[in-house]
């Protein structure tokens, strides 16, 4: 056995409940933000300016959902007065919850900037943007997507490879990120025509971020440590 | 493999070895009150207590918990020899009190007995004044001489004790007219009348409602800047309320025992973790 | 399925039933206290609707003239010589000038029967303590004779022992005022009596009150220092176990084999002195020692361990919290055990015919060592004797060993009280 046993029952049937209905809503939210980055990555398929709109209309549900785990997180705190693993989890399922809402700003706003200029963006080294930042888009689902289910299945070890980004995925979509912003910049292409591309660049970035933080929420509520702000991979050095 | 003896690490890999060792930080390097080593403990044939070792931080609340019969208790009254009153109660290995070892046999468990004080359960004030209640242990070691000078201290007992306003007016009247939160507040002010380094608390909280339990856990944190304080609890958040180490017992063994931060939020190992969120099935 | 409705219905069916019980079950309760109280009810009304003349008593005024010549001829004021006058003789005279119609022989002595014989003795303290009343006639009021005694407190249901002529002197006296009853004074200040009419109390009341202090003297110190050792200082073992099997039963054996054993221990072995409160105290301290050795162990007992705690935990040595915090505390179980071991001695009869307390004792025992009889020996020789006037001095008897009693309990009460005050 190398990873970390997910707890056992509490005595009070009603604890587990509560723990298990917090892990849905979360899922539920996660899912929600999926959908979102999902329907971005059909509309830039299919240059669909109705799903774009719905895309940026689909926020909003989600920022409910927020303030619905939020309250509930609260309730767990007051009644519960949780230790321990409980406690690490609702703290990291907070967090993971406000990471969340950003992660549907991002889409939305990705999907505003995408569809609602007049002028389209530009494009890099002759390749439309819409396509680059699909298959970026694709990517960053996908890492969503995973460490969604680490999250689920309390695997640490897939946190940890999504966190450090030592996995080549991660380093992948970064690098990527990195020579799409350089191209543009270098394109010389104007600054106005650009200047929505970048913004879109910018929120798959923080997109990446926001991911690799809910790896790091994942970490510490498996283990108990506390991985962000650090240069180096977690404790597994 | 046993649950009990299969310790888990942070970095997720189990223990390889069977072990009974504690985990967690058992010995201290800052000033140390009371150290213990390799302590059982019998009642006739039967073992209460399997080679505790901890050591007693100066001026620290170290509270003790676990689950009822993990041996606790037992091994609190083992400080100040309250063991002794039972028959078939046999104490081995090696307690010391500032480099003292409380077992030797030359050691006088009177003179200990006025160096660790004890706090029960449920309170037991003497059924005599509140007056006599605090001077009873003084006169007792002689601790003082003349009237003024037991009034003082009697005084300064309550008043350490946050009672002496509540009594001042009628400290001739029984101790056990008192409420339940004054009265156990008046056992540590009986407790401190003789000065200990060492109080040690057995479910001071217990028998109280939740206001004098706030009233008490005040008082300990007070009283840890002059003495060394070392409770049984059963209330997690009392633990995690009022103490700097907490440890962790489990039929006997002591388990686990670390900062009180750290227990409470990432416990080592799965027995602690399992107490603590209520998970004992 | 049972509907709701019907498991109510269900529930009203029994509940009638249970009250009932409830009832029931009270009811017999109560009845139980009445018929004890009833019974205790009757017991004090033909106790002392029988004893409560005793505390009378029937004297007849006589002239006596206290004549020099009979007494004192040559006037010494000797006292052996006051003492030898015949003063059965003077009370004689005055009687025979009180009814100078009586001439015959034989009504002569029915006329000197009303006067005790007792009354003799009085004249004569009365001379030896007041020599100067010699030669005076003083109306002195001399006590009748127990027949007369039990006629006149009784004059429907008794005077078969007196004839119909000494009733008319009788009424004759009675008219002229001349036959009272009088605050029974020797009731309380006598020894026992063959005469009725002389029998006191005194004698039982002392003999009883020094069996009573040896008792108390001794048993309680033993009974508790006992006490005190098997709770907290003996080792659990077969030992201890068997002297409390043998405690425990020692409280059960018969009393009368206490007396056996006092007989050939203390008077045979020890050569201790026959019917002496010190005997009679050493015999009911057996007899009552497992009684306060249980008492006291039930009442140190009883003591919550938190106090021992509390105290070995401000560091007070086994001795100093046993002294300082238990003992006091058991103190009043501990006394209510005497008090009960007391009064069991002090009604107790059969050990102590054992051992000779039985003897007919004129004189007020003055000291551990002189023969005495106690309260209910008493009661019970008085009971045993024919006349007719020793039936309300039985009864009076029994109603002052209740008091005795009733004084103990009171004592121990205020006690109680007081040790409960310290704390």
């Amino acid at each position: 056995m190398t990873t970390f046993a997910r707890p056992g029952k509490h005595i009070l049937k009603r604890y587990d409940k509560d723990m298990r209905k917090l892990q849905k809503r979360v899922l539920k939210m996660g899912a929600m933000v999926a959908d979102q980055m999902q329907r971005l990555q059909d509309a830039l398929g299919q240059e669909d300016d109705e799903r774009a709109r719905q895309v940026i209309e689909g926020d909003r549900p989600i920022d409910l959902q927020e303030i619905k785990v939020d309250k509930f997180i609260i309730r767990l705190l007051a009644r519960r007065a949780p230790v321990g693993s409980d406690l690490r989890y609702i703290v990291a399922a907070s967090r993971i919850v406000t990471e969340l809402e950003r992660l549907g700003d991002e889409t939305a706003q990705m999907a505003a900037a995408l569809f609602q200029e007049e002028t389209p963006v530009a494009g890099c080294n002759g390749r439309p943007a819409h396509g680059e930042v699909r298959s970026l888009v694709e990517q960053l689902l996908e890492l969503f997507e995973q460490v969604m289910a680490a999250f689920e299945k309390y695997d640490y070890r897939s946190a940890l490879q999504l966190a450090g980004m030592d996995a080549s995925r991660g380093r992948e979509m970064d690098k990527r990120l990195k020579d799409l912003m350089e191209c543009v910049f270098g394109s010389g292409q104007q600054v106005s025509e650009a200047v929505n591309f970048i913004l879109v660049l910018r929120s798959l970035e923080r997109g990446l971020r926001h991911v690799q933080n809910i790896a790091e929420h994942v970490i510490y509520l498996v283990t108990g440590e506390d991985v962000r702000h650090r240069k180096k991979g977690p404790a597994s050095a | 493999m046993s649950v009990i003896d299969a310790g888990i690490r942070p970095d997720g890999a189990r223990d390889a070895r069977e072990t009974d060792a504690t985990v967690g930080k058992p010995f201290l390097e800052k000033k140390v009150t009371l150290r213990a080593r390799n302590v059982n403990v019998f009642y006739g044939e039967k073992q209460a207590l399997f080679d505790v070792s901890i050591d007693i931080g100066k001026h620290e609340v170290t509270a003790f918990i676990g689950p009822s019969g993990c041996g606790k208790s037992t091994f609190l009254r083992c400080f100040n020899r309250m063991n002794d009153t039972i028959d078939s109660c046999r104490v081995r290995g090696e307690i010391l009190l500032d480099d003292e070892d409380i077992h030797d046999p030359k050691m006088d468990v009177v003179p200990l007995r006025a160096r660790v004080g004890m706090v029960f359960q449920k309170p037991n004030p003497f059924p005599k004044s509140i007056y006599e209640n605090i001077a009873y242990g003084p006169r007792l070691h002689g601790l003082v001489s003349g009237k003024s000078e037991l009034d003082a201290l009697v005084e300064k007992s309550l008043s350490r004790a946050g009672l002496w306003n509540e009594v001042k007016e009628r400290l001739d009247e029984p101790g056990t007219g008192l409420s339940g939160g004054q009265q156990q507040r008046l056992c540590i002010a009986r407790a401190i009348a003789i000065n200990p380094e060492v109080i040690l608390m057995d479910e001071p909280c217990s028998a109280l409602d939740p206001i004098a339990t706030a009233r008490v856990e005040e008082l300990i944190d007070e009283l840890r800047r002059k003495y060394t304080i070392v409770m049984v609890t059963h209330s997690m958040q009392q633990a995690a309320r009022v103490s700097q180490r907490t440890a962790y017992f489990h039929l006997g063994r002591l388990i686990e025992v670390d900062k009180t931060d750290r227990i409470f939020t990432n416990p080592s190992h799965e027995l602690t973790e399992a107490y603590i969120t209520g998970r004992f099935g | 399925m049972t509907k709701r409705s019907d498991i109510r219905a269900a529930v009203e069916r029994g509940l009638s039933r249970r009250r009932r019980r409830d009832r029931l079950v009270r009811r017999l309760g109560l009845g139980a206290i009445l018929l004890g109280l009833g019974f205790l009810a009757f017991m004090f009304f033909s106790i002392i609707g029988m004893g409560y003349s005793a505390f009378w008593q029937t004297r007849i005024q006589l002239p006596v003239e206290l004549d020099p010549a009979a007494i004192d001829p040559e006037r010494t004021h000797d006292p052996a010589v006051l003492r030898n006058a015949d003063y059965a003789g003077l009370i004689k005279q005055a009687l025979r000038k009180r009814f100078p119609q009586i001439k015959k022989r034989k009504e002569k002595r029915k006329l000197y029967q009303l006067v005790s014989s007792g009354a003799a003795y009085a004249l004569q303290a009365m001379v030896l303590q007041n020599p100067a009343l010699i030669g005076s006639t003083p109306g002195l009021w001399l006590t009748a004779n127990d027949d007369v005694d039990v006629w006149f407190k009784h004059p429907e249901t008794s005077g078969k022992r007196l004839n119909d002529q000494q009733k008319a002197w009788l009424e004759e006296l009675h008219a002229k005022g001349e036959l009272k009853k009088f605050f029974n004074l020797d009731f309380f200040r006598n020894g026992d009596s063959r005469e009725p009419e002389q029998a006191g109390i005194l004698g039982a009341l002392m003999g009883s009150f020094y069996t009573i202090l040896v008792t108390l003297g001794l048993s309680l110190p033993l009974g508790i220092a006992a006490a005190v050792y098997l709770e907290e200082f003996a080792p659990k073992n077969r030992w201890t176990d068997f002297i409390e099997v043998n405690i425990n039963n020692l409280a059960a054996v018969p009393s009368i084999v206490f007396g056996l054993l006092g007989l050939a221990v203390f008077i045979n072995f020890f050569g201790l002195p026959r019917s002496a409160p010190l005997v009679g105290g050493l015999v009911l301290t057996l007899m009552t020692l497992p009684t306060i050795i249980i008492a006291s162990r039930a009442a140190l007992k009883s003591v919550p361990p938190s106090i021992r705690e509390a105290a070995l935990g401000v560091g007070a040595s086994r001795m100093q919290t046993l002294f300082h915090h238990v003992l006091p505390l058991a103190m009043p179980g501990m006394l209510t055990g005497t008090i009960i071991g007391m009064a069991q001695a002090l009604g107790e009869t059969a050990p102590l015919l054992m051992i000779g307390m039985v003897a007919f004792i004129v004189d007020v025992p003055r000291g551990i060592l002189d023969p005495a009889t106690v309260l209910p020996v008493q009661i019970h020789l008085w009971a045993d004797s024919p006349e007719r006037a020793f039936l309300e001095k039985t009864a009076a008897a029994i109603m002052v060993l209740l008091a005795f009693l009733v004084l103990m309990n009171l004592a121990a009460i205020w006690l109680r009280r007081k040790f409960e005050k310290r704390w």
